[in-house]
């Protein structure tokens, strides 16, 4: 099979999952939940006729399959999510955008980061195995592993947050947002003020997470320079840092890229406490909130974006691995 | 005129309970144009020997001690980068196993050649690349498979990709690690056919290792025999083959299935190679020897000539 | 038979101290030995090493300190050493009559339980009164921020008025009570009017707990003079104890009979102030003044259950799918692998948020629910491990002898895949958990069972942080840190024995 096959072949798969999660986030949310979703807007004391009018307003009248299924499946897929379900009955989308912006730009920064820190961090562990540099990368990352996202967060937040306040009378980190209040002017005042309210979740998402990458790397790498081309190109003269790079690291990038897309249900999941935490207004915390006061159509359409990421980066990851690793075929990847 | 003349060469491995001593006062020298074998047991110091030539070494291999004298050079004094310049593959070079993992898996075999070329030679990348499409036909691959990928060769090929990326810079001598090793006889007999041409073609200085006896006899003028680390016995392949003096030689001779001659069992050699951590005192074949006498416990024979010129073997047996 | 019964036993040990060979050679192995041993041990013993059990539903007795109290061991610092600690001083324990006006128509009974007092009048309007001095204590620290009085008491009576005050009085010169109260002498605690007309029909418990203690109407009505604002944010219980020194404490009756006949008879059986300490325990307190060591001890129990729990139960998931796919193959192998495909997208927390605010709030469910989408990774494993195996020539042997698939499985295929797979199963019990420990943080955990996550979702969201509570923050953290540490450094070790090229050279 060649390049366009496995391609079809892992888009086709792509596609099919996503149908799959459409059909489960129907069900979680109307058919297996135990509160009826009309609990938050119609008050049990209404008279009948106004919680009839009310059930025909939000179209809850209608059977569950197909109507209702036909509606969510067409409003999704034009990314079109109704209203919230609270008194506000405010529109999603457009908040949608606004909230997935921010935590794209968390999401994607983190990961970013966590590479950089992380692959180069395990290269040098691998090239000097043994050495000191190795066991304090193998004892970082063995430790980043075991601790919870979450806590490195808590501890980052009682440090510059609230003992800070206490010491100096005001917290050196911003408590919440993507940009101060009042918002700066100019563009670079702003870029400079968003970098800052970022700065707090970022690092402490890379903290918490570089390391199991630099091990895993580090494990690769190891395993890549005892292979017996390595011994080839430095007996072809090729110089200890390009054989390092140029041929062990490219012969593990495919690994590396799978590795990629099996970190980011955890970075998801990291990013959804984050968010929380630091006050940042992306579909995480939003989640959250949505699901303690049972706004389920915002659960649902939040859900839903989190799956179309999540298939997104596997479906680029499973390109990419194709892209690299000359030796795909199908069933023998990863 | 000698190409390649190595003195008391001593390499051992340094582990964590001392020394391993892999290669213990070794000499040879090999003129240019003739080809010597390297025959003896698996761990007997054989492929040591080359990577410590080769400045292959792990990060654990000591040289202890030697003279390595390369075209009246001696390689030992040289500092790495001009080694690793002007030496290694430009004038002594190695075939792999090829058929095992000495190719990258996902480079192209033409950039892996050409590679090499352009690491030691001030020419054009185009240069290199043509270069490396005549060795592909001259080992038989054919310059039209110059960017097939190694997983879309056969084991065959792949050695085949090996020996030509060996010859990318015309080097004088070759080393042969084990070349045929993994492959299907008659692929091997296929490989072993281009080694030989290549030779007769280039006129090519070649260093080979291998524990294959009969493969040693067919494409080598000369043999050392080695054994825990030393080389028991070396002189002329004829020689060696039709009249052998080392005891562990006859045993290994007597050890390789003829296909012409009468069917004999196959003989073997009982116990098993010495621990080179704490090699056995004197003769380090004696445990395994039926003619060890009291000597032989004792002290270490020394190489001595029998014979002629090549002809010479370290055993109490012989001389004297 | 049972010869090759014992042969293959003697296999099975060998094999398994070759093993513990390689593995005491590796020392992070050993450490998270060592720390899983150490956790293990506080499980067992939970009840010895914390004396006080975790509040939860079904258990919640009294606070045992203020909100946000500091370990006591604090106390070794000089900014701390004048904390108070808590204590319970019991009023009715030397009770002492001080001054009667009717002592010939009352009659005082009192022991070291319960103070009895009777009192009859001969006519109407007649008034008598009784102080009792109840308890002298001296109070050797800072002001404290919480105290609690509790008084029970019956009354019977008929055609009678009583009032009954306790206060509290001191040496010290105090200018807070100078500056608050009516009588600077004395600050009243508790103070009750009664009227009752009937009798014998009240019989009537009273019982009062006030807590910082004070009940006086005028300082109730938190009637500031303007000029002293300074004290308007002051605790009344910082008020009252302001001063280090002795106090007492005293108890006044006063009957006014409404009839000729009157009587009234007042036992009170419980008197006790409880001072709720502002250092507490070996880890303070949480905002509810709950003891935290107990919720620590009590969570390694938890944590330990959850994490081997889930663990095994995903193991069993991924390996039964991972053997069935890999030896079937064909159909059923794609079914599988797409289905893995699948779980493999899907955004794990978030759905388990949901599905666990849906239904009760129980830590076995959530543990299935771990492990339900925690089986992926390690059929991958499996199934290609499988697939190797499946070639290997013994198995083809057993097939030709005419072993069932079935018995291939469980007798060939699972015990070779096993030490290969054991560093992601070990692995898989810090990843439930970190899981559960996220749910918990998040508010979505079990709100009966104590966990660290809750202790951390309840250090965030109920003024932890504001109150700088660090032994309500750190200590949880690193109790699931080091936990997952643990098994992060025996998976790591056994991933160095059995991948021999990660294995140290030696």
């Amino acid at each position: 099979m060649g390049f366009r096959g496995y391609f079809l072949n892992r888009i086709a798969i792509a596609v099919a999952v996503l149908f799959i999660v459409l059909v489960l986030n129907f069900l979680i949310f109307r058919v297996f939940s135990p509160y009826d979703p009309t609990d938050m807007i119609i008050d049990p004391d209404f008279e009948q006729a106004t919680k009839d009018r009310l059930r025909a307003e939000w179209g809850l009248d209608r059977p569950l399959f197909p109507d209702q299924f036909v509606l969510y499946l067409k409003n999704l897929l034009t990314w079109n999510y109704g209203r919230q379900f609270d008194q506000s009955k405010s529109l999603i989308a457009p908040q949608m955008a606004w909230r997935l912006r921010n935590t794209l730009l968390l999401l994607g920064t983190a990961t970013i980061g966590v590479i950089l820190v992380g692959i180069p961090l395990g290269i040098l562990a691998g090239s000097r195995r043994g050495s000191k540099t190795d066991i304090t990368i193998i004892g970082a990352g063995l430790f980043t592993w075991g601790v919870p996202t979450f806590f490195v967060q808590l501890i980052w937040l009682f440090v510059f947050s609230a003992t800070w306040n206490s010491v100096f009378g005001a917290p050196l980190i911003p408590r919440s947002g993507v940009v101060g209040l009042p918002p700066p002017e100019g563009l670079l005042e702003t870029l400079k003020d968003v970098a800052w309210h970022a700065i707090s979740p970022i690092c402490t998402l890379i903290i918490a997470g570089f390391g199991s990458w630099a091990l895993y790397t580090r494990n690769m790498m190891v395993d890549a320079l005892t292979e017996d081309y390595i011994q080839t190109a430095r007996a072809k003269g090729v110089k200890g840092r390009d054989v390092l790079f140029r041929h062990a690291f490219r012969s593990i990038l495919p690994p590396v890229a799978t590795m990629v897309a099996l970190a980011i249900p955890g970075i998801v999941t990291g990013a959804i406490i984050t968010e929380s935490l630091f006050g940042w207004p992306g579909i995480g915390a939003w989640y959250i909130n949505a699901l303690m006061n049972r706004n389920h159509p915002v659960a649902q359409a939040v859900l839903y974006n989190y799956a179309v990421l999540m298939i997104g980066a596997n479906l680029v990851t499973d390109l990419l691995y194709g892209f690299l690793d000359p030796r795909i075929r199908v069933g023998q990847r990863r | 005129m000698t190409l390649l003349k190595v003195e008391n060469l001593t390499m051992y491995w340094e582990v964590l309970r001392g020394y391993v001593k892999a290669v213990d006062d070794v000499s040879f020298s090999l003129e240019k144009g003739h080809s010597l074998g390297l025959a003896g047991e698996s761990g007997c110091g054989k492929t040591s020997t080359a990577l410590a030539i080769l400045r292959l070494l792990p990060y654990n291999g000591r040289i202890m001690g030697g003279n390595i004298i390369f075209n009246g050079e001696e390689l030992l004094q040289m500092n790495d980068q001009r080694f690793q310049k002007e030496i290694r593959w430009k004038k002594m070079s190695v075939i792999f196993q090829g058929a095992m993992n000495a190719l990258h898996p996902i480079q192209r075999i033409g950039d892996q050649i050409t590679e090499a070329i352009l690491l030691h030679e001030n020419i054009s990348k185009k240069e290199a690349v043509d270069r490396a499409s005549k060795l592909l036909d001259l080992v038989g691959i054919g310059a039209e498979r110059i960017d097939r990928y190694p997983h879309e060769l056969s084991g065959g090929l792949k050695q085949r990709t090996v020996i030509a990326m060996a010859l990318a810079c015309n080097p004088d001598l070759i080393f042969a690690d084990e070349p045929t090793t993994a492959l299907d006889v008659i692929v091997q007999a296929q490989v072993l056919k281009v080694i030989k041409e290549l030779q007769h073609k280039l006129n090519l200085s070649m260093i080979m290792i291998s524990h294959d006896l009969a493969m040693i006899a067919e494409t080598c003028d000369e043999i050392a025999i080695m054994y825990a680390g030393k080389i028991v016995e070396y002189g002329d392949v004829t020689t060696i083959y039709k009249k052998p003096l080392h005891p562990y030689t006859q045993k290994l001779i007597k050890a390789f299935p003829s296909v012409i001659g009468p069917k004999t069992e196959l003989a073997t050699i009982h116990g098993f190679p010495p621990d080179l951590l704490k090699p056995p005192p004197g003769c380090r074949f004696h445990p395994r020897c039926p003619y060890a006498m009291e000597i032989c416990r004792k002290k270490d024979p020394q190489s001595a000539k029998v014979d002629g010129k090549y002809h010479s073997v370290a055993c109490y047996l012989i001389g004297d | 038979m049972a010869l090759f019964r014992k042969e293959k036993r003697t296999i099975y040990v060998r094999k398994i101290k070759n093993f513990w060979e390689e593995f005491s050679h590796n020392r992070i192995g050993l450490a998270g030995i060592g720390i899983l041993i150490f956790y293990v041990m506080v499980a067992v013993f939970t009840p010895y090493i914390s004396p006080m059990r975790p509040t939860s539903q079904e258990y919640n007795p009294p606070r045992s300190a203020a909100m946000y109290a500091m370990p006591e061991w604090v106390r070794i610092f000089p900014q701390f050493q004048d904390l108070p600690p808590s204590f319970e001083v019991r009023l009715l324990e030397n009770v002492t009559l001080v001054n009667s006006t009717v002592t010939d128509r009352a009659t005082l009974q009192f022991d070291k339980e319960a103070l009895n007092i009777t009192f009859h009048a001969d006519a109407e309007e007649e008034e008598g009164s009784i102080l009792l001095h109840l308890t002298a204590f001296s109070y050797v620290y800072a002001p404290p921020s919480d105290f609690k009085l509790t008084t029970v008491y019956y009354e019977t009576g008929n055609q009678i008025r009583y009032e009954i005050d306790l206060f509290l009085t001191t040496d010290q010169q105090n200018d807070i009570w100078d500056e608050w109260l009516e009588d600077p002498t004395r600050a009243v605690l508790y103070t009750n009017d009664r009227k009752v007309t009937r009798y014998p029909s009240v019989d009537k418990k009273i019982r009062r707990s006030l807590y910082a203690g004070l009940m006086n109407e005028q300082l109730f009505a938190w009637q500031y003079p303007n000029d002293a604002v300074q004290y308007a944010f002051l605790h009344p219980s910082e008020m009252l104890l302001s001063k280090k020194g002795s106090y007492d404490f005293y108890l006044e009756i006063k009957f006014n009979s409404l009839a000729s006949t009157s009587t009234c008879n007042i036992h009170i059986d419980t008197a006790e102030v409880k001072f709720f300490g502002d250092v507490w325990g070996l880890l303070g307190s949480d905002r509810v003044g709950h003891d935290v060591w107990a919720q620590l001890i009590y969570g390694v129990r938890i944590s330990l259950i959850v994490g081997s729990l889930a663990a095994v139960l995903s193991s069993v998931l991924g390996i039964s799918f991972g053997v069935i796919a890999g030896y079937s193959g064909g159909r059923t192998d794609q079914i599988i692998m797409r289905g893995v495909d699948v779980l493999l997208c899907l955004p794990v927390l978030p759905i388990l948020l949901i599905l666990s605010s849906y239904w009760s709030f129980n830590v076995y469910y959530v543990i299935l629910l771990i492990a339900i989408f925690g089986w992926q990774g390690l059929s991958r494993i499996v199934r290609s491990k499988v697939l190797s195996l499946k070639e290997v020539p013994f198995i083809e042997s057993a097939r030709a002898a005419g072993a069932t698939s079935g018995y291939i499985m469980t007798r060939h295929i699972i015990p070779n895949v096993l030490p290969v797979v054991m560093a992601a199963m070990v692995l898989a019990v810090p990843g439930a958990i970190l899981t559960e420990a996220a749910l918990s943080f998040l508010g979505f955990g079990d709100p009966s069972v104590p966990t660290w996550g809750r202790m951390l979702y309840r250090s965030r969201t109920q003024g932890g942080f504001e109150s700088l509570a660090w032994w309500y923050v750190i200590p949880p953290g690193l109790a699931i840190t080091f936990l997952c540490l643990a098994f992060v450094f025996i998976g790591h070790a056994l991933d160095e024995i059995v991948n021999p090229r990660l294995r140290r050279r030696r």
